[in-house]
């Protein structure tokens, strides 16, 4: 459905994006994931057809986005950052002016914006002007925006930026739902929202592709390192430097107090390695209580961290 | 196209924008109709439409100044730029709407004319071809403002350099008198779009002169359409 082939953009002698490269298939849910100016927005930019690569091509179903933008974009609904929207309309005259640019039949633009807007539930604001909403409803309109036409692509970048908690799970199952008979990619730097959405993750850094894999596999693809939770009696942060002692222990973190006269350290280790038996002889020679030592899963946040950590040091 | 078009032109009209452009050229018409027909005792509105021309540097900045700036600072490009429309379309539409509110000025203007015509006696032709001059002038302006706007994202300075240019091009044309006889005088005169207005308050309609200033239009809309297209690509 999507199709980027080695995508460089320069932002006159500064790099947006270098050789950027994935594939999209229909109903798949991408998640773009960065750090801010890693280059999710650029690529969102150029898959739309916003601004243009400087190298590379963005091939939408078939069709190249530079060569026949109007077929192309035709199939995409984008959703910026910032939901480009015209404060001096009301929702309804909006979503009609999107339609009309969309090239929608008239006779089937009321019926279909009353769809959409029951979809996203912005039906009680529909007569407002848009400079009036709070910026959960701009970014709804915005989102409803990208829904006209009914296209068979979604570009989302942070669709739950600015929305309170219960919005954000609203969205969330929303993209879900839509998921299921669009293609979308979605942009955040929300690791949750990615783990709860997406079945396929992009990490981009510093312009470049660092990782790009199911959750799964991912996740996995981190297993030759393990982690360990620990809770240990009567210390306090300063005992870093005490269970850094063990052999086999790549790093420690203070993680906080959660229980009283306690203190919770995450510790990871080399796989093959008797770690975990050296960090309780360590902590057993200091005459201190293991409460709670337990394996923790490898997350999208451990994948992220690593992955942008060695890219970092890698530069 | 149409609902670009519908929504500038109702943009002008919810704003202030519309009001303010049609105001102010009535305002200052209607000034040089008094002290140039009216106290002047003269039937000729052609030599006071003549004398209006230096209005264009002050209203053609207002109708012109949003038109590309403000669509890019509020980010609202992106919906135009990635909707499927072509830019030569959003090009085409943003200029007829700016053009259909000058158009509207141009037509409550005919009042002076109409209240010469019904106490004293004036040639419909005369007053006719320089009105076609007139149009064609703000025509031209107007594509001068709207590529100026595609340069910058600020409303201010699309303002202050569209009205800079103006003003520039109007002294240019005073100071052609001071020039002796030479090349420069030549190609300046040849560029003088003030200059070519004479032709048609003199009441010569003729086709030169009207393909010189349609060139200009030309010109200005295929530059606005590269100042769009090359922000896409910088």
């Amino acid at each position: 459905m999507i199709k980027l082939v080695n995508v460089t953009k320069y932002y006159g002698r500064n790099l947006g994006i270098e050789n950027v490269s994935f594939e999209a298939k229909e109903n798949e849910i991408i998640g773009l994931l960065g750090r801010n100016g890693a280059g999710k927005t650029t690529t969102m930019n150029i898959i739309t057809g916003y601004i243009s690569s400087t190298e590379g091509s963005v091939v939408i179903d078939g069709y190249d986005i530079l060569k026949n933008p109007q077929e192309a974009k035709a199939k995409i609904g984008y959703l910026p950052e910032k939901p480009p929207i015209y404060m001096d309309m009301t929702v309804d005259e909006y979503l009609i002016f999107c339609s009309e640019l969309k090239g929608i039949d008239k006779e089937l633009i009321e019926k279909h914006i009353n769809e959409i807007c029951n979809l996203v539930g912005i039906n009680e604001i529909r007569k407002r002007l848009c400079k009036n909403l709070s910026k959960g409803y701009k970014q709804r309109v915005g989102l409803v925006q990208a829904l006209v036409g009914n296209p068979d692509i979604l570009i989302l970048d942070e669709p739950t930026i600015g929305l309170d908690p219960n919005q954000i799970i609203q969205i969330r199952e929303l993209i879900k739902a839509i998921g299921k008979k669009h293609t979308i990619i979605i942009s955040s730097h929300i690791l949750a929202e990615i783990e709860q959405v997406c079945e396929r993750v992009i990490i981009l850094d510093n312009g470049k592709i660092v990782a790009s894999d199911t959750l799964e596999k991912l996740t996995k693809s981190y297993d030759n390192q393990k982690c360990l939770e620990l809770r240990i009696k009567d210390v306090d942060e300063s005992y870093i430097s005490h269970l850094q002692k063990a052999e086999g222990v790549l790093s420690v973190n203070a993680v906080g107090t959660f229980e009283k006269d306690s203190f919770d350290f995450i510790i990871s280790y080399e796989k093959h390695c008797s770690a975990r038996e050296n960090i309780f002889n360590i902590v057993a020679k200091d005459n201190k209580t293991i409460v709670i030592m337990r394996p923790k899963e490898a997350t999208l946040e451990d994948v992220f961290l690593n992955v942008t950590k060695s890219n970092r040091s890698d530069g | 196209m149409s609902a670009i078009f519908k929504r500038e032109l109702r943009g002008y009209f919810l704003s202030s924008i519309a009001y303010s452009f049609i105001g102010t050229f009535i305002l200052i018409a209607a000034i040089f109709f008094s002290l140039t027909n009216i106290i002047g005792l003269s039937s000729n509105f052609s030599t006071t439409l003549g004398s209006l021309s230096f209005i264009f540097m002050i209203i053609v900045p207002i109708l012109t100044m949003r038109l590309f700036s403000q669509e890019k600072k509020d980010k609202t490009d992106q919906l135009l730029l990635t909707s499927g429309v072509s830019i030569k379309e959003i090009v085409l539409a943003k200029y007829f709407s700016a053009s259909t509110v000058y158009l509207i000025a141009l037509a409550v203007s005919l009042i002076f004319p109409s209240i010469i015509n019904m106490f004293g006696t004036s040639v419909f032709g005369e007053i006719l071809c320089a009105y076609i001059g007139f149009l064609l002038l703000g025509l031209v302006m107007i594509t001068i403002g709207m590529f100026i706007s595609t340069l910058t994202e600020s409303q201010v300075v699309a303002a202050i350099l569209t009205g800079g240019i103006m003003l520039l091009m109007w002294v240019a044309d005073a100071a052609l008198s001071l020039l002796p006889y030479n090349l420069i005088k030549d190609l300046l005169s040849w560029l003088s779009l003030f200059d070519r207005l004479e032709h048609f308050i003199l009441g010569n309609l003729s086709l030169t002169h009207v393909i010189y200033y349609l060139s200009f239009i030309v010109i200005f809309l295929y530059a606005t359409y590269i100042g769009v297209e090359k922000r896409r690509w910088s």
